[in-house]
């Protein structure tokens, strides 16, 4: 088990360095670039040149590269190019702000989808080719077609304006007021939670009618085991792994739908972080946040692996 | 020749209408009108009109086409890079096998929008960079479903009476996997198309995608969320539209799954 974590480890770092050199060089080799970028598309080729020299864009790059490294190991990503109040911010601070806001909605949008989903599928299972099941693939497709904004903009019509239970606007920070921040949080968790319980659905349905099927569930019928006892040991444990498996693997999705609500709830966090970067082409802080999400993905889903273990003990991981 | 199933006639009519919409206007369909600004759905407004008094069912139709389009090259670009890449690393396996999917493991780490605002924060709004910021993340995706559709076939009896028999590799992909893996990756395609749809509205909201004088449905949405409680319909019509087109193509999608999966195939396929 500590081979196999090392590996998995070591695997995990060397795929977020690939991902650090991808952002560096789309930041350097992309039409644009900081210095065209702050100067304007009417400064000339001197102009260029001289400010490129001035923030040190003329060395050779694999020297930029290295040194950027060092100082990200250490959780120094520069300084913020944007203007206004976020001009001279250091970029880790704008991260860690951005990550306060993220990692609950991202957190209790995940909650949320696995209640949904989860029971919705089992239903489906035990009752597959009748109407519930029907009714909540046809419910799956229609939810995996949904844009966040889109979902949003009718839970706001419904929640907010027409029922008024809800805030749509009015951000409040976590550590000033919890309650108030997950008040907020509600509706865009809300939003990719419905989405994302889909796939959840989908799975948590195609497992547990496999699951069903199989030789234990149908010896533990013969034995006489009631049917609450048998959904709950093996059809819900069987169609955990799975689950678990699909809500690694569209972490990549939900972080879209968080990127999306971020922006449209005005949620500071880090997606609203990255589009305010886009906007003002401050290229560190989009450097940094390309690998800040690519870190968050490769972890979860080393996570994911970690747990298998975890929930089905025959899973035992190569080389542990 | 089967009859077109529901999901068939369901796309074609819904993607030909938005494709050809735009054409059919009458000119001056949506002519401004401060006179008639901001009026609910009604007969001779079936979608209401918008701020400047423009009829809501023509800016409506008009603006599905851009998001199509880009959807379209995105999936075609995908397509034409990730299908070929997976293929060749299943059929060749060994080493050529393992750089292709560690590159690709690259690509998975980036979710496609991360990457998509990156790419256009740095060269600005640009139809291009969104068409090759949004393939570059699917592409991975095709090319893993075709690696895996690729290996499954290269253990068949067929396949390796073909290559007992000294049939040369390429005749081999040629002939044996590329036929049998088909269903799989047109399946595949359909769905990344209806991601792309979904990615490119997205973005578009996020002011990232078609510019104004363009608008997608996306930007409506945008455009909607200030005057949410004066004119829901302003956001309810456009984001309607884009979700009966994906919810379209995915139940299309999720026919030829079926009817191509060789575990449900009835008959006429080997």
């Amino acid at each position: 088990m500590l081979r196999f974590l090392f590996w998995r480890l070591l695997g995990a770092a060397v795929l977020i360095l690939a991902v650090s050199v991808l952002a560096f060089a789309l930041v350097r080799f992309l039409p644009g670039g900081p210095a065209q970028a702050a100067l304007g598309l009417r400064a000339s080729p001197a102009e260029v040149e001289r400010l490129n020299a001035a923030l040190g864009l003329d060395r050779p790059v694999a020297v930029q590269y290295a040194e950027w490294l060092g100082r990200a190991l250490r959780l120094d990503f520069g300084t913020s190019l944007s203007g206004g109040a976020r001009a001279g911010t250091p970029v880790a601070d704008l991260i860690a702000r951005g990550l306060a806001v993220t990692v609950p909605l991202a957190l209790l949008g995940t909650a949320i989808a696995v209640a949904v989903g989860l029971p919705l599928g089992l239903a489906a299972a035990a009752r597959a080719g009748r109407g519930t099941d029907r009714a909540v693939s046809a419910a799956a497709v229609v939810a995996l077609s949904l844009p966040p904004f889109y979902l949003g903009y009718l839970l706001i019509l419904v929640f907010a304006v027409r029922l008024g239970w809800l805030p749509s606007v009015g951000y409040v920070s976590p550590a000033a007021d919890p309650a108030g921040f997950l008040r907020i949080i509600l509706l865009p968790a809300l939003t990719i939670g419905i989405i994302n319980a889909a796939p959840v659905a989908r799975t948590a349905r195609a497992a547990a009618v496999e699951v069903a099927a199989g030789e234990p569930v149908r010896l533990a019928r013969l034995a006489g085991a009631p049917p609450g006892v048998v959904w709950f040991k093996h059809v819900l444990r069987g169609a955990m792994v799975p689950v678990v498996t699909v809500v690694g693997l569209q972490v990549g999705f939900l972080m879209g739908g968080v990127i999306v609500v971020e922006n449209m709830f005005a949620l500071p966090g880090l997606g609203r972080q990255m589009l305010i970067a886009a906007e003002q082409r401050d290229y560190p802080t989009l450097q940094a946040v390309i690998v800040v999400f690519a870190a968050a993905f490769v972890l979860v889903n080393l996570l994911v692996d970690l747990l298998y273990a975890a929930i089905d003990p025959r899973i035992r991981p190569e080389g542990g | 020749m089967r009859r077109p199933s529901a999901a068939t006639v369901l796309v074609v009519l819904v993607l030909g209408g938005v494709l050809a919409a735009p054409s059919l206007l009458p000119p001056g369909a949506a002519a401004m009108d401060p006179a008639r600004a901001l009026l609910p759905p009604s007969a001779g407004a079936p979608f209401g009109t918008d701020v400047l008094g423009r009829d809501y069912l023509a800016r409506v139709l008009a603006a599905g086409r851009p998001g199509l389009l880009i959807a379209a090259g995105t999936t075609l670009l995908a397509a034409l890079v990730g299908i070929p890449l997976g293929v060749l690393a299943g059929a060749a396996g060994g080493r050529t096998d393992l750089v292709v999917m560690r590159v690709l493991e690259v690509g998975f780490a980036v979710p496609p929008l991360v990457l998509a605002i990156a790419v256009l924060g740095v060269t600005g709004p640009s139809a291009a960079a969104l068409v090759l910021a949004l393939a570059a993340s699917y592409a991975p995706l095709l090319a893993r479903v075709a690696r895996a559709a690729t290996l499954a076939r290269m253990g068949e009896l067929y396949v390796l009476a073909a290559r007992a028999a000294g049939e040369r590799p390429w005749r081999i992909v040629a002939l044996h996997v590329l036929p049998n893996t088909a269903g799989t990756l047109v399946t595949q395609t359909a769905l990344v198309f209806s991601y792309a749809l979904l990615a490119e509205a997205s973005l578009s909201f996020l002011g990232l995608g078609t510019q104004p004088a363009n608008p997608s449905w996306g930007r409506l949405l945008t455009e909607a969320i200030p005057l949410t409680t004066v004119a829901p319909w302003l956001g309810i019509f456009p984001g309607a539209a884009l979700v009966l087109v994906v919810v379209a193509v995915n139940l299309r999608a999720d026919a030829w799954g079926d009817a191509l999966d060789p575990r449900l195939a009835r008959g006429g396929r080997p």
